[in-house]
């Protein structure tokens, strides 16, 4: 070792007690240590970046997370903003805890007079926790990233057929997990993408979930999904939960939660749904005029049950029609509830006109939530 | 509230945000010098150190608490930075700059050693393989086995290497400092 690389491993400790006590008795070595050890703390000083960059490197990265956290930086659900909502009882969480839930495979559907047939459907095998199956749906976009070996992505797998999930830690910590925040920076990027994917095969996909309404336009091909079940009872092992409007600050989220029944195996998670913009729909044998404010909407039918929560008789069902308004106050959203015909959830959710939104499932807690981008 | 990075890492690494933001807090000015010195510019600086932390962001999941976490995001960051560097093929240029040591000035070696420019110009003046060693050393105080982990070299060759970058440090700020006292001899006839 020559004596540069002695001082040099002097300054960083790594010496023996021999070699310390060489140079520290040379007073010539010690003069050239003292130069180095003023080379190596200007080298050494932290240089700070701009505070404006690094709040927004901070939470550019942020926005990457996909898993749902109770205190996330853009609190989404920051009040009580709801002016509808079900009350859940102890023995339906106990059911979700102890529920090994199975999703199968979508089966056909008959697609109505239009000429879209898609389900949508997501199969995603959740290895480890609560809110990563909310994820997926987000990550499917995340294709054209470079970064293959995503942390967020490994626990899911999708597949076009069956998969499962076990959601015995459910909890209400689970069940009351708020919309990642983190999302909010991906729908703007992925509202940009082409809508021009025409649907066609059973393959669980998000990219044809998004869509765009469009005044006096009933049926978008492609991104919109709509289908007629044969036999809705079939898919009816859920039950309507909590419907709520969650404000946030690039979009707002229509989520309809449910929980799956104690008596009736689970089969499908949450179920399958259609979305029709500015579509037909029936309150049982009545007609039902929506509220002159709303222009434009895309109408939400979902396989699962209805009813409301009562916290003196439990769980009343509500077969038929009911209606009931889910407004928020910060949003332009409304959503309106029609109750459950033939395990048939229907809702309208109006919006501004020409908005885009998008639309996902989550397993755990099992919830179909439509996503309305604000700058549409 | 006291940092307790194991806690935050085991948050974050179940999708806590909070956890999250916490440790790139912590971990920023760091990630940022880093890539500002590897890189020597800003901008490359900037995309390097977005790039890391979307990085951390994304694997923390699946970091492994056999390896310190220090070690983990600065091997990130610096393999952000030397990424950033080859992307965009601005090696630093070895060419002497006159226009950054023009000031006319008589300072003592000393003085020169601490100068922020001149510091700045040696260090971008090293090979890659010695400026990134010694960043890592000088800056966050790394040792030489953890370096070595980060760059997947023997902690020999880290030795050995930040002693000749530090020696060649020193020759390039000499060297500038003689430099500017040519120029001042000729200025001053």
């Amino acid at each position: 070792m020559d004596d540069f690389e002695l001082l040099s491993a002097y300054i960083d400790g790594e010496v023996n007690d021999e070699e310390r006590a060489r140079i520290e008795s040379d007073p010539r070595l010690m003069n050239e240590v003292n130069q180095i050890l003023s080379m190596s703390k200007k080298v050494g000083e932290v240089i700070p970046n701009d505070p404006e960059t690094r709040a927004n490197h901070i939470q550019t990265a942020l926005n990457e997370m996909t898993v749902a956290s109770s205190d996330s930086v853009i609190p989404i659900r920051s009040a009580e903003k709801s002016s509808f909502s079900f009350r859940r009882p102890a023995w339906v969480l106990g059911a979700v805890a102890a529920a090994l839930l199975v999703i199968v495979a979508v089966p056909l559907f008959r697609s109505g007079d239009s000429s879209t047939t898609q389900i949508a459907s997501e199969i995603i095998e959740e290895s480890d926790g609560e809110s990563v199956a909310e994820s997926a749906p987000l990550e499917a976009n995340e294709q054209g990233r470079e970064d293959t070996a995503l942390a967020e992505s490994a626990p899911f797998e999708s597949s076009p057929n069956s998969a499962s999930i076990d959601i015995a830690e459910s909890t209400d910590d689970t069940a009351d997990n708020d919309l990642v925040a983190g999302n909010e920076a991906d729908i703007s990027e992925k509202l940009e993408e082409p809508q021009n994917e025409m649907l066609t095969s059973d393959e669980p996909t998000i990219t044809g979930l998004q869509a765009e309404t469009t005044a006096n336009e009933r049926m978008r091909q492609g991104p919109v999904n709509t289908y007629i079940s044969d036999n809705p009872d079939e898919y009816g092992s859920f039950l309507l939960q909590d419907v709520r409007i969650e404000s946030g600050e690039s979009f707002d989220s229509f989520v309809i939660e449910l929980a799956p029944t104690s008596d009736d195996p689970p089969s499908m998670i949450p179920g399958p749904y259609a979305i029709e913009i500015n579509g037909e729909f029936l309150v049982g044998e009545d007609s039902y005029v929506l509220p002159t404010e709303i222009d434009e909407y895309v109408v939400i039918n979902l396989a699962a049950r209805g009813g409301i929560w009562n916290d003196e008789t439990g769980y009343e069902p509500s077969w038929g029609s009911i209606t009931e308004t889910i407004t928020a106050d910060e949003s332009n959203l409304t959503g309106i509830y029609f109750g459950d015909f033939e395990a048939n959830l229907t809702f309208v959710l109006g919006m501004e006109p020409n908005s885009t939104f998008r639309s996902y499932q989550t397993m755990n807690p099992p919830r179909l939530i439509i996503e309305v981008d604000h700058n549409s | 509230m006291a940092f307790d990075e194991s806690q935050l890492i085991a948050s974050a690494q179940q999708g806590n945000a909070s956890a999250v933001e916490q440790l790139l807090e912590h971990y920023y000015d760091y990630i940022f010098s880093i890539c500002r010195k590897v890189t020597g510019n800003i901008d490359d600086a900037n995309e390097a150190t977005q790039e890391t932390l979307i990085s951390v962001v994304r694997n923390i999941p699946s970091f492994k608490s056999t390896a310190k976490f220090s070690t983990w995001v600065y091997r990130i960051a610096t393999n952000a930075a030397l990424d950033e560097i080859r992307k965009k093929a601005r090696r630093p240029t070895t060419e002497f700059n006159e226009d950054t040591v023009i000031p006319q000035t008589t300072k003592s070696l000393e003085d020169s050693l601490i100068d922020n420019i001149d510091i700045s110009d040696a260090l971008q003046n090293l090979p890659e393989e010695f400026r990134i060693v010694l960043v890592l050393r000088d800056q966050l105080g790394t040792s030489y086995e953890e370096i070595g982990e980060i760059l997947g070299i023997a902690s020999g060759t880290v030795k050995s290497r930040i002693a000749r970058a530090r020696q060649k440090m020193k020759e390039e700020l000499l060297g500038n400092k003689s430099h500017v006292r040519a120029v001042k001899e000729v200025n001053d006839g």
